[in-house]
């Protein structure tokens, strides 16, 4: 059972198996968490992503309108619905923000990292100002090419899967692509020397 | 080092991955047991939204006022019952220009008698204007005595006088000589009366934008022209007049928003 496919899980899945949508978390849920927290900077959105892209998946099974799976790995359709869910999640995010300010708050939110030890909160509070550094010099990046250049250079995708997740040609990702690595050298340099 | 070939972050695993699983496949089993809701076909929507659309157009259109010839109604009228009618949404004051000699007789005529014509010494102001549902000749005039009156004439006929008591307003400095609420009456069959304004303003005003204001009056804006002095304001408010009232009895505010030639609005001076 184990050795089952990708495209022999989804087309379970399509039939109403939810122990399938369990062995696709096991498999994906991390390549979805570390996308998210890229997209997002923020590792506890990442998280929330994480549980939505899967029941949007589950939805999308439950009213028989899962796409067939051309390609032997569920990824990169997952990465698109993630996609999806991580700009939902920042919209409420902005919304809680504004509002938050329009109350006249003060201080900055708390950052909610659990019972985790103390070394993996510093570590993981590291990293978030680490991205939220990369985003703010990325701000020039177009935001389409950016999504290119998290899903090839960042999460792996090849340019076919990033192609199905951004639901474009392959000839649009490779553009994109060519552009958002020019792009992205000058926006880095300036923070090679800070973030290194 | 920031690199272009590998993420800017290395890869962390999902925090307590077993409880995030089992939290997300309880709210996808959640998500399955909900019974899915039914929706229209959006063709059928459309043509369902079309249809009350019109039905709502229909009704608005049939209970609209019907404004009629008719004079001022004696505050003896029985009244058998008290509906307000709002005014209809296309209820915009259009200023026709100047009035020709010949509309500021016919208007003189029909609103005064042979002998009060007499009385009438020079005339302030003279427009055309169209309040949405009738047009009509405004002139305002002195007579003899001193008095400013306001004739209107048209499809309904008004007549009245210039009083400043009954209206107050927060542009003291820019209209002058006080406010000159005219009131008009047109009969309809639910007895509508409509109030105008003749506004005698500083030389400075162009333009002026009124809402009237009051527990009766809707607050609906209107922009009326000056003319050496005057405005004329043919519509700034509609009531039912209730049957043991004198129609002029009527009391509002008018909020007054003055404007010079190049548009700007003249400031508050009290």
């Amino acid at each position: 059972m184990t050795s089952d496919t990708d495209r022999e899980l989804w087309r379970r899945l399509g039939e109403g198996e939810l122990d399938c949508l369990g062995r696709l978390f096991d498999r994906h849920s991390a390549a979805v968490y570390n996308f998210a927290f890229r997209h997002t900077a923020s590792w506890s959105t990442a998280e929330e992503v994480v549980q939505s892209t899967f029941v949007t998946t589950w939805q999308r099974a439950d009213a028989k309108r899962l796409p067939t799976l051309d390609h032997d790995s569920a990824l990169p359709w997952l990465l698109g619905v993630a996609l999806n869910e991580c700009r939902n999640a920042q919209r409420l995010r902005h919304r809680v923000e504004r509002r938050r300010q329009r109350a006249g708050a003060l201080e900055e939110p708390v950052h909610d990292h659990g019972d985790q030890l103390a070394d993996q909160v510093a570590g993981r509070v590291d990293d978030e100002r680490r991205m939220v550094a990369v985003h703010q010099a990325m701000a020039a990046i177009p935001p389409h090419e950016r999504t290119t250049l998290e899903l090839v250079v960042w999460s792996g995708l090849s340019v076919a899967d990033a192609a199905i997740a951004l639901g474009v040609a392959e000839g649009t990702v490779k553009s994109r692509l060519s552009r958002g690595r020019a792009r992205l050298a000058t926006a880095l340099a300036p923070l090679a020397e800070e973030l290194s | 080092m920031i690199s272009l070939d590998r993420p800017p972050v290395p890869d962390r695993p999902l925090p307590d991955r077993d409880a995030l699983r089992y939290a997300t496949l309880l709210a996808a089993r959640r998500v399955a047991r909900r019974p899915r809701r039914r929706r229209l076909p959006l063709i059928l929507t459309l043509v369902a939204a079309a249809l009350v659309a019109t039905v709502l157009v229909g009704v608005l259109r049939s209970v609209g006022p019907t404004p009629q010839v008719a004079g001022p109604v004696p505050s003896s009228t029985p009244v058998p019952t008290v509906k307000v009618t709002p005014l209809p949404d296309d209820a915009v004051v259009t200023d026709r220009g100047p009035a020709s000699a010949a509309q500021v007789e016919a208007a003189t005529k029909r609103c005064l008698s042979g002998s009060d014509e007499q009385k009438v010494i020079r005339t302030l102001l003279a427009r055309r204007v169209f309040d949405g549902t009738v047009e009509s000749t405004a002139v305002v005039v002195q007579l003899a005595d001193g008095t400013i009156t306001c004739l209107s004439e048209g499809k309904h006929v008004m007549q009245g006088e210039v009083d400043p008591i009954r209206a107050t307003t927060d542009r003291p400095a820019v209209v002058v000589g006080g406010v000159g609420l005219y009131w008009t009456v047109v009969t309809d069959s639910d007895l509508t009366d409509r109030t105008a304004a003749v506004l005698s303003v500083s030389p400075e005003v162009r333009t002026v934008d009124v809402v009237a204001s009051g527990p009766e009056w809707p607050g609906r804006r209107f922009r009326a022209q000056a003319y050496d002095g005057w405005v004329y304001v043919p519509v700034v408010g509609q009531r039912s007049v209730p049957k043991s009232k004198d129609v002029r009895s009527a009391s509002l505010h008018l909020v007054i928003t003055a404007y010079d030639a190049s548009g700007r609005p003249l400031p508050v001076q009290r």
